[in-house]
């Protein structure tokens, strides 16, 4: 009896793309076989599959990532208070798989489970476009080396947004007490002279649990939120008025930068109008924020339906025929609530990356009052990406379908 | 909102949610049997986080495990907060309509609580009564009527509806009808102690002022079949099987041996001890409850012979030989002989043991054969022998022929004899067992109260014939589905309140509204009946009015609808009659042939009326025990009224047209106050009044609504009271308008009985008439038990008393009292007092006789003297088997005369008519007094011949003395020897005069 597990994903993986295994054996001859791979996910066995050899390679193939999605959400601050990193626990989870083998011993099926053990590996909430999973390197924003890794977005690294935006980064990383162990936040003025330089530290860092290698901290608006700042220079709030534009870079338990540089221009100006912002699930598990500040006009459907009754009024010695009695009555109203948002101009850049808003499964709504509410989907059938050397400019324009109904009065 | 749990889980719905339109009808509460009870729907649920973690990701074909689609899950549908149903969920189809997008079709299968649905198919027979299992006494019987019953071993006090009860209902085995037997009255169930049983046995409740009023606790199921039986259980309970793991010797001598045989293993291999009777300690079974029982052992027999020598030698005695004895409390019921013949066994030196032999046995000692397989093999017997609970039975073996068996000369070597043992053998393998051949019950027995009613009838349709019996109205409780409203008709109306459906606007005028004039009604004709059964009195009604007794219809004034509907309930109807002698009316369940032979009968269920303890007035009753004998003046009266004679309800549904009793002893009074009157007729005045309307519309309906639906209530828009009859496909998801039927009615009056005094049967008692009374067809005016079978009555206007025995009349006007006993009047217009014993009259007229032992001949009273003077015939016919034997075996002509008496013979006439073989050898036929030394005639050779002939003699006195022998029968037989072959039969003719001596 001997598994080998040919083929597995090691390190991270997406869990709405292929997860993928190739085992072999050396007893696929024996009557009635089948590879046993059993799932676990979080220390819990979930899943069992029994996989026939295949005919021509005597192999066993199997693909997990439609078992872990199940056991995987998401994470966003939808009370707009975080004041530290977060982890992400519904984000992310740790799977490994048992590998065994069943056959006919003797005239009874037998199970040998056990025999191989699959690397363990950790699964996040990501679901990335094919072109992307195929070139797909989880090093690349895996936190756990003096590489400048990646956080989980696809945004542009340089981005201007309104002043008053909030926003998260999230990020994957090994919850060593070493690579992610703070947050730097430099603040400049208009004029690109250093304003202030703000460290925030990881509480998650050597917390030992899979959970914390899933984070995230607030990078718009809500980087004012954050306590327990360390001010190098300048003074808090981080983003006081003077503050044109900022960056934001994590650094290991040294002096070493360990993710890219990502860099926001305060937009602000005043449009006239209302913003809402959407802060979306992207690809790869992070929610993104975009904020639409131009006009906007709120749109309510309705469906009603009405039956007629008799047309008078009883009393003790009366019968009354008057033209307030409501003979044609409503039984049943219902409406609901759209709201068509238009965005400034946009770049290429993020153009290619509000593909993403486009198809989000899960989408906020922030009013201009900071009141949060779910999206149910957008009106938009099609999402084409701009670019500047045909279209010069452009903005995003779309309705957003609230996620409730409201219904009237009856009589 | 609708909320979906499959194993607890709260499912993930689609978008468009799912929807449950439920429906609501009366037709739930008055026929709660065909209720909607199960329903599947399939729905088809997203494939989310949710459902795949429930189904295991049942997409995954190489899925191992998890959620199981062979098995139910269970499902609970909850739909604003109240749950629709409780019923399973299984997996169907998984769908894939895109790349990864999954789709679970789920059946749900709803099944509401429902004492229907529960009960299915059961039998009566699966309802367990054995709490008022009791001992079958006279005692527990009496008790029964007004004091106490047996529960739970247990006295406790009568309660009408508790229980059983022991009515009085003659079931033709009474030959008189004044003793009644204790195992001719058998127990009735009291009908809510039966829907109780049914609803706990269920797990259900129920609240109702009907099944808990006094009405309905004095209804009962009597007994029905022919004869109270042992249940299989308790006949299982009595049996036994012991074996013998050990050979048992027992050593003869010379004062007898014996020992009870040593049955030590009543559990392994095939043997068993059901009801634990059997002590393998003392070998004995203890009898368990009173009754017969058949004991038998198969017990294989041997010997071991052991000679106080090493010469070879023989056994001396021929035989050695046992007694084995089946015994009672140490008394033998039972002995059987057998035993080894050793003067077989051949010569043998130190011991002898004999093999357990099949047949032949080797030295063929055994010659017994009970069983054709084993020559040693012996089974003592004894069938169907009454034992009283608590008897102890044992198997003996003993040893006889004592006076031959000297242990000092048991063998010889054929010059000596030697001392020795001689022992008799039980060989493994025996067994001692029983068998229950007689299940009737005994007097003391245990009554086994699972056996009372009808074991094979569903328990629905006995549910279902009460609730169309009185027309009940079975209501769920909504906010406990285990439990039910239940009420009749009339008063489930009178429980409801008005609902104002006008000025809350529910009736939406813009939409389909359909009116159907009488719309309720559904048949032009309405026909309420028991089931017809075939007993005497109930073949007896149909013969006479072509109908079922107390069955009732409507007729509807209506040219359009013809048909009939007829509600038939499960139980027969049960005419009751009187005796003739006193006015104890009772329910009479026989079959009686043109010859008026009664038989019992295995009728069909009945259900009946116990009103307690009756007086009577007229002829009391015997209620007769095994030892005692107890008259009673009054009696446990049961029925179809209340009362037969005042009666204030009737359980037939219509007023019956002839009755099988009349106002001899008490004035009758009947009344109108039947199952249809009381129950039915209100329904009934309404749905076919030419006004009643049925209405459907759609309506407003809110959740709230729905909540306080009550089909009790009335409901008032249109400027008219309605009566809810359907809610369709309410929906709470839909936001739509709901329809609803509604039927209007005409408001008739409560019915209100009348009762009266019935003359004759042809009066009317105001609107109806009452029934014909008891119509004896009596060409000849004849009254006499005609259930006697010792009681012969020809001619017309004859009175025999019903108590008279052994009576023969022939004539007219005669009157015999009671008690009087052997009887014979040839006359008319006698009168033989009650009491006397022992009176002919032959040829008599108007005599009035006052004494026993009274002849009259001619109209004149004869002398015991003449009487003895008289000459007389006697007939004897001589049978081929007779003569045969007629030697060994002589048959007595002409009995003894008695004391001081002696028998002269007149003439002897011996026809051969019959003769077709002459008999070869000891042919001379000759009668005597005593032997052939005192015959008085000689037809010597008459059977030597086949020739048809007769001989014609004076007989002669051949003995000593001059006068016949007194108080000496006169015998026929043949001298020598019997006669050989031949055939036929021979007459003989005796003409004789009896003197005194």
């Amino acid at each position: 009896m001997a598994i080998t597990i040919d083929q597995q994903v090691t390190g991270m993986a997406t869990a709405y793309n292929p997860i993928d295994y190739v085992l072999s054996s050396t007893n696929t001859s024996e009557t009635s076989f089948k590879f046993i791979s059993d799932v676990y996910v979080n220390g819990v066995k979930r899943h069992r599959y029994l996989t026939p050899a295949d005919p021509n390679y005597s192999n066993g193939f199997i693909d997990i990532a439609s078992i872990i999605e199940s056991y995987l959400t998401f994470d966003f601050d939808t009370a707009l208070n975080d004041d530290s990193i977060k982890n992400n626990p519904n984000s992310i989870a740790e799977v490994y798989v048992d590998f065994g083998e069943q056959y006919d011993v003797s005239g009874v099926i037998t199970d040998f489970s056990g025999l191989a053990t699959s690397e363990t590996l950790e699964v996040i909430n990501g679901s990335l476009e094919y072109e992307d999973y195929i070139g797909f390197d989880y090093t690349d924003y895996y936190n756990n080396s003096s590489a400048l890794t990646k956080f989980l977005t696809n945004a542009p690294v340089n981005r201007t947004i309104p002043s008053d935006m909030n926003a998260w980064l999230y990020m994957y990383n090994d919850n060593s007490t070493v690579y992610l162990d703070r947050v730097r936040v430099r603040t400049y003025d208009s004029t690109g002279t250093l304003n202030g330089l703000f460290l925030f530290s990881n509480p998650y860092r050597g917390g030992g649990s899979y959970t914390d290698n899933h984070v995230r901290f607030p990078v718009g608006a809500n980087l004012n939120d954050v306590t327990g700042v360390t001010v190098n220079s300048g003074a808090l709030p981080i983003l006081d008025a003077d503050v044109a534009s900022y960056d934001v870079q994590t650094f290991d338990n040294g002096i070493t930068r360990t993710s890219e540089l990502r860099t926001y221009t305060r937009d602000l100006t005043c449009t006239g109008f209302d913003r809402y912002t959407l802060h979306f699930i992207n690809e790869l598990g992070g929610f993104d924020s975009f904020a639409f500040d131009l006009v906007h006009k709120i749109n309510w459907s309705k469906e009603q339906s009405n039956y007629m009754t008799h047309g008078y009024t009883r009393s003790e010695d009366a019968v009354t025929r008057n033209l307030t009695k409501h003979q044609r009555r409503s039984y049943h109203t219902q409406t609901n609530k759209a709201i068509r948002i238009t965005s400034n101009w946009i770049t290429e850049a993020e153009s290619i990356w509000l593909r993403e808003l486009f198809d989000s499964p899960i989408i906020y709504c922030e009013y201009p009052d900071g009141t949060l509410v779910a999206v149910a989907d957008i009106d938009l059938n099609t999402y084409e990406e701009k670019q500047n050397i045909i279209d010069k400019t452009f903005n995003l324009e779309m309705t957003v379908n609230l996620a409730w109904n409201n219904y009237r009065q009856r009589r | 909102m609708v909320e979906i749990y499959i194993d607890n889980t709260l499912l993930d719905m689609p978008e468009e949610g799912v929807n449950f339109p439920l429906n609501y009808s009366i037709a739930d509460i008055r026929e709660p049997d065909k209720r909607q009870q199960s329903f599947s729907k399939t729905i088809v649920l997203p494939s989310t986080k949710t459902n795949d973690k429930l189904f295991t990701h049942a997409f995954n074909v190489n899925r191992s495990g998890g959620y199981n689609a062979n098995t139910k899950a269970s499902c609970l549908v909850i739909q604003d907060g109240v749950e629709v149903f409780n019923g399973y969920a299984r997996l169907s189809k998984i769908k894939q309509s895109a790349v990864r997008k999954f789709s679970y079709e789920v059946v749900i299968y709803g099944s509401l609580a429902n004492l229907f649905f529960d009960i299915g198919k059961d039998k009566l027979g699966s309802l367990d009564f054995s709490e008022f299992n009791h001992e079958y006494t006279k005692e527990n019987q009496e008790n029964s009527w007004d004091t106490s019953i047996i529960q739970n071993s247990s006295a406790v006090a009568f309660e009408y509806g508790n229980g059983y009860v022991y009515p009085l209902i003659d079931y033709g085995y009474s030959a008189n009808q004044v003793d009644y037997k204790v195992t001719e009255l058998y127990p009735a169930l009291y009908a809510k102690e039966v829907w109780d049983k049914i609803f706990s046995t269920y797990g259900y409740t129920y609240e109702s002022s009907f099944i808990n009023s006094a009405r309905f606790k004095r209804l009962i199921f009597p007994f029905t079949r022919e004869r109270l039986e042992l249940s299989n259980k308790q006949i299982e309970d009595r049996l036994f099987e012991a074996g013998n793991s050990a050979k048992q010797e027992l050593e003869f001598n010379s004062i007898g041996a014996l020992a009870t045989i040593e049955f030590n293993d009543d559990s392994s291999g095939n043997n068993f001890d059901n009801g634990g009777n059997f002590n393998v300690v003392t070998y004995s079974y203890t009898v368990p409850d009173t009754g017969y029982y058949t004991f038998s052992a198969r017990i294989f027999m041997g010997i071991r012979l052991v000679p106080d020598t090493t010469a070879s030698v023989t056994c001396n005695l021929p035989s050695l030989t046992c007694q084995w004895r089946i015994k009672k409390n140490g008394s033998y019921i039972a002995l059987y002989t057998a035993g080894a013949n050793t003067s077989n066994i051949p010569a043998f030196t130190t011991s002898y043991e004999s093999a357990n032999a099949p047949n032949p046995d080797p030295d063929n000692i055994w010659n017994y054969n009970y069983d054709p397989n084993w020559a040693n093999l012996v089974t003592p017997t004894v069938v169907n022998h009454l034992c009283q609970q608590g008897d102890v039975i044992t198997i003996e073996m003993a040893q006889i022929n004592l006076n031959l068996f000297d242990s000092s000369t048991l063998f010889t070597d054929g010059v000596t004899n030697y001392s020795g043992k001689a022992y008799f053998q039980v060989k493994t393998g025996s067994i001692f067992y029983n068998k229950i051949n007689n299940i009737g019950l005994v007097e003391g027995g245990t009554v086994d109260m699972n056996t009372i009613l009808p074991v094979d009838i569903e328990i629905k349709s006995l549910l279902n014939s009460i609730i169309k019996m009185f027309n009940l109205y079975v209501e769920q409780d909504n906010n406990d589905e285990n439990n039910y409203f239940i009420e009749p008709r009339n008063d489930f109306y009178d429980n409801g309140v008005e609902v104002d459906f006008d000025s809350t606007d529910k009736l939406a005028f813009d939409r389909e509204q359909e009116i159907t004039p009488m719309g309720a009604l559904d048949a032009g004709r309405y026909l309420w009946t028991y089931k017809e059964d075939k007993d005497y009195y109930n073949q007896k009604y149909i013969e006479s009015w072509g109908e079922i007794y107390g069955q009732h219809f409507e007729d509807v004034q209506n040219d359009f609808v013809k048909n009939e509907i007829k509600t038939e309930v499960i139980f027969s109807p049960t005419p009751v009659a009187d005796t003739g002698f006193s006015d104890m009316v009772m329910p009479r369940i026989f079959q009686q042939d043109s010859n008026g032979s009664i038989k019992p009968y295995a009728a069909n269920m009945r259900i009946l009326y116990y009103n307690g303890l009756r007086n009577i007035t007229g002829q009391s009753w015997n209620h007769v025990a095994a030892t005692t004998s107890v008259t009673h003046l009054d009696y446990p009266y049961c029925g179809h009224l209340d009362d037969p004679f005042n009666p204030t309800f009737d359980l037939n549904f219509g007023v019956v047209k002839e009755v099988y009793y009349d106002d001899t002893y008490t004035t009758l009074n009947w009344t109108n106050a039947n199952v249809f009157n009381e129950y039915h007729k209100q329904f009934i005045d309404e749905i076919t009044n030419e006004n009643s309307i049925l209405f459907s519309g759609y309506f407003n309906l809110t959740p709230k609504d729905v909540y306080d639906l009550d089909f009790r209530n009335n409901y008032y828009f249109l400027q008219a009271y309605w009566r809810l009859n359907k809610v369709i496909d309410y929906n709470a998801n839909a936001n739509d308008l709901t329809k609803c039927e509604f039927l209007k009615l005409k408001n008739v009056s409560p019915f209100v009985a009348t009762t009266g005094v019935v003359i004759g049967g042809a009066d009317d008692i105001e609107e109806y008439t009452p029934p014909k009374l008891k119509t004896v067809i009596n060409y000849n005016n004849n009254n006499y038990n005609k259930r006697a079978n010792d009681v012969t009555v020809s001619g017309k206007d004859n009175t025999v008393h019903y108590s008279a025995r052994s009576i023969d009349v022939v004539g007219d006007g005669n009157v015999i009292g009671a008690d009087a006993e052997r009887i014979k009047v040839n006359g008319s217009n006698n009168t033989i007092a009650g009491g006397l014993t022992d009176v002919t009259l032959i040829n008599t007229d108007n005599a009035e006789i006052l004494e026993s032992g009274i002849t009259y001949i001619n109209g004149v009273e004869i002398a015991e003297e003449d009487l003895e003077n008289r000459s007389r015939w006697a007939r004897v016919d001589l049978t081929s088997s007779q003569i045969l034997s007629l030697n060994t075996t002589p048959i007595t002509c002409i009995d003894a005369p008695g004391a001081g008496k002696i028998i002269s013979p007149n003439k002897i006439i011996i026809s051969k008519g019959g003769l077709t073989t002459a008999y070869t050898s000891n042919t001379n036929v000759r009668f005597t007094f005593g032997d052939d030394s005192t015959r008085i005639y000689t037809a010597d050779g008459i059977l030597a011949t086949a020739a048809p002939y007769s001989v014609e003699a004076e007989p002669t006195y051949l003995g000593s003395g001059t006068n016949f022998p007194p108080n000496t029968a006169l015998k026929v037989y043949t001298d020598t020897g019997n006669p050989r072959t031949g055939n036929g039969s021979l007459t003989i003719l005796i003409n004789y005069s009896i003197y005194t001596a």
